[in-house]
């Protein structure tokens, strides 16, 4: 008999023999969507970590900082810039100038990033900023353009003047009107970009940014580019630290990377531990029916016709429950608006690896399903019908 | 009539630990197409292992069976399941009924190994449930009938296949006189209207009177053969 006709035949009979004990199964069934969960979600977690690095590398963005723990502080004369602009492979130069504080709530976490426009939009346009957005914000000197995740954190709209107080109220509330949005995705999304002028105007200390941006005219050349401007700065009285984005990563990444091994530990041995949870359902099932399977061996089922039932009834429930698990990650990840707690980065996933797991209910099915399958066969057939619980 | 099953000098013994125990010792017997036959005796006589032996779902320790001109330890296995099935029909005690299944897809269970197609399979069912009389039943699960109304659903799946030989083992034991006799009244009819081959273990002096004939066993030896 052909294979598929075989399916056909005996699919209603496997399907059925789920409903025989539904608690049982709903149990097993949800232990598999949960497992599977955990697991895609660890796996999306690893593929978020290397996209971070792998995106990260193939970028030629550079960070100049100054060469001090505390370079979070505006610092680094922002002539640098146009130094370091004159430097041969640097496509642009940007002088930045970060300003920490709160916005709506008090204690949320907000950023407002002071650029010269001119300078700093030669490295690109800020994603899903429309040309009329932009405009308004080069033509009035309080506009800012403000990432999505910071709109939704605050609760704020295009056309709001909205402001943001700094911590400790050391420095005076920055305010402005939000002219355009920047897309979610894009590595601003969490910030307002301000113009610089206007924040030196608000905050003082003219003439001393936080880091200067600059772009490469490739990654293959950014690591040399970076020694150059490090060089340029050796001698004087502020030394710099120029780094790539993934090294301005480094430390998030190291800490993710150590975690790395342990992360997929945890996802395998949650499919372990699901696939003994599995496989004792089955078998409990299959020895419920030993007399049935007895019956079926009598009127002519061969043992590889019982095998095949009973891993198709295992494959069955672990296809099923893994993939849905694996479609729960994929509705929940997908979507980026799940932050890895502390990181300021969101999961991301990819189709790839929503495939590669659910794959993964296929073995997990077979192998569940084989000490049952055996069980069942191993038997003679005037045993099982004898059988009594 | 000719000799559907014959068997000769049959010997089976198991294995208990290290000691070996007969259960059917040089057992000789005939059964004609068309019998049938009731096969008696105390527990432990060997009734159920020679049903068993016949149907192919044990193999003796040696002497010969032969099923319709074919020695069945020449059988591999999965020549022995392809005969079984379209050869033998079962009726056990506790009717052996998948609950999770209708009656028409109990029925319907040794025709999805075969090659008969769809609509071929949906005749056969409904002829075999309409022979037992519960045509109307057809959809029932066997946890809606009653003891009675399952083993005639065993029955038919018994029949659907269209049986050289069907075996019964203890098809009564489980049912109440009234459903008993209703049982062993479609048996005798089948086997009389049809010529279907029935061989019946039972315990049941009433139900062996049902048959043709009697074979007595005890101590797995043949005792009488009336």
């Amino acid at each position: 008999m052909k294979l598929w006709t075989e399916i056909a035949r005996q699919t209603p009979l496997v399907a059925r023999q789920l409903r025989r004990n539904p608690r049982r199964t709903a149990l097993t069934f949800l232990g598999l969507v949960i497992a599977f969960f955990l697991f895609t979600s660890l796996e999306s977690l690893l593929y978020t970590m290397s996209h971070i690095v792998s995106d990260a590398s193939r970028d030629a963005l550079l960070f100049v900082r100054p060469d001090d723990p505390n370079y979070w502080r505006p610092q680094l004369p922002s002539s640098y810039a146009e130094s370091i602009e004159d430097l041969p492979g640097v496509l642009a130069a940007s002088p930045v100038r970060l300003y920490f504080g709160s916005g709506r709530e008090e204690g949320s976490f907000a950023v407002a990033m002071g650029i010269e426009p001119d300078a700093h939009l030669k490295m690109g346009i800020p994603g899903g900023t429309s040309g009329s957005e932009l405009r308004a914000f080069l033509s009035s000197r309080d506009a800012a353009l403000v990432g999505q995740r910071l709109l939704e954190d605050n609760e704020w709209k295009v056309g709001d003047t909205v402001t943001i107080r700094s911590r400790g109220g050391r420095t005076p509330a920055l305010s402005f009107v939000i002219r355009g949005d920047i897309a979610r995705g894009d590595r601003l999304d969490r910030v307002a970009v301000v113009r610089l002028d206007y924040l030196e105007e608000v905050a003082g200390g003219a003439g001393r940014v936080t880091y200067v941006q600059v772009r490469a005219r490739d990654a293959g050349i950014a690591s040399a580019v970076a020694d150059a401007i490090d060089r340029r700065f050796a001698n004087h009285t502020m030394p710099t630290e120029t780094v790539t984005e993934k090294a301005h990563l480094a430390p998030f990444i190291a800490s993710l990377s150590d975690a790395r091994d342990g992360l997929r530990i945890v996802g395998y041995l949650a499919l372990a531990v699901t696939l003994l949870v599995v496989a004792n359902s089955i078998a409990i099932g299959v020895r419920e029916r030993t007399r049935e399977i007895g019956t079926l061996r009598a009127v002519g089922y061969g043992r590889a016709r019982v095998v095949g039932l009973v891993l198709s009834e295992a494959m069955l429930v672990a296809v099923a429950g893994g993939t849905l698990g694996a479609l729960f990650a994929w509705g929940v990840f997908a979507t980026g608006r799940i932050e890895i707690p502390g990181a300021g980065f969101a999961y991301g996933t990819d189709v790839s690896v929503i495939v590669r797991s659910a794959l993964l209910s296929v073995p997990m099915g077979l192998l569940a399903g084989a000490q049952p399958a055996w069980s069942a066969v191993r038997m003679t057939i005037s045993d099982a019908l004898r059988y009594s619980e | 009539m000719s000799a559907l099953v014959e068997i000769r000098g049959l010997y089976k013994s198991y294995w208990r630990g290290a000691s070996e125990v007969p259960v059917l010792s040089d057992l000789s017997l005939d059964i004609a197409a068309g019998e049938f036959v009731a096969l008696m005796g105390p527990s432990g006589s060997g009734k159920t292992t020679l049903l068993n032996l016949i149907a192919g779902l044990d193999r003796p320790t040696r002497g010969s069976l032969r099923i319709d001109g074919r020695e069945l330890a020449d059988f591999a296995e999965p020549e022995l399941d392809r005969w079984r099935n379209r050869r033998v029909g079962f009726i056990f005690q506790f009717y052996n009924l998948i609950p999770v299944l209708s009656a028409f897809e109990n029925v319907e269970i040794p025709l999805l190994i075969s090659d008969h197609g769809a609509g071929e399979r949906r005749d056969r069912c409904e002829a075999a449930l309409r022979i037992v009389g519960l045509a109307h039943r057809q959809d029932h699960r066997p946890g809606e009938l009653s003891g009675g109304e399952q083993q005639r659903v065993a029955i038919a799946r018994a029949l659907v296949n269209d049986p050289l030989l069907v075996l019964a083992d203890e098809p009564t034991g489980d049912l109440d006189s009234e459903n008993a006799e209703e049982v062993l009244s479609l048996m005798a009819l089948l086997n009389r209207q049809a010529g279907t081959t029935f061989v019946m273990v039972t315990h049941d002096p009433r139900a062996a009177a049902r048959a043709r004939r009697i074979v007595q066993l005890e101590k797995g030896r043949l005792a009488e053969t009336p």
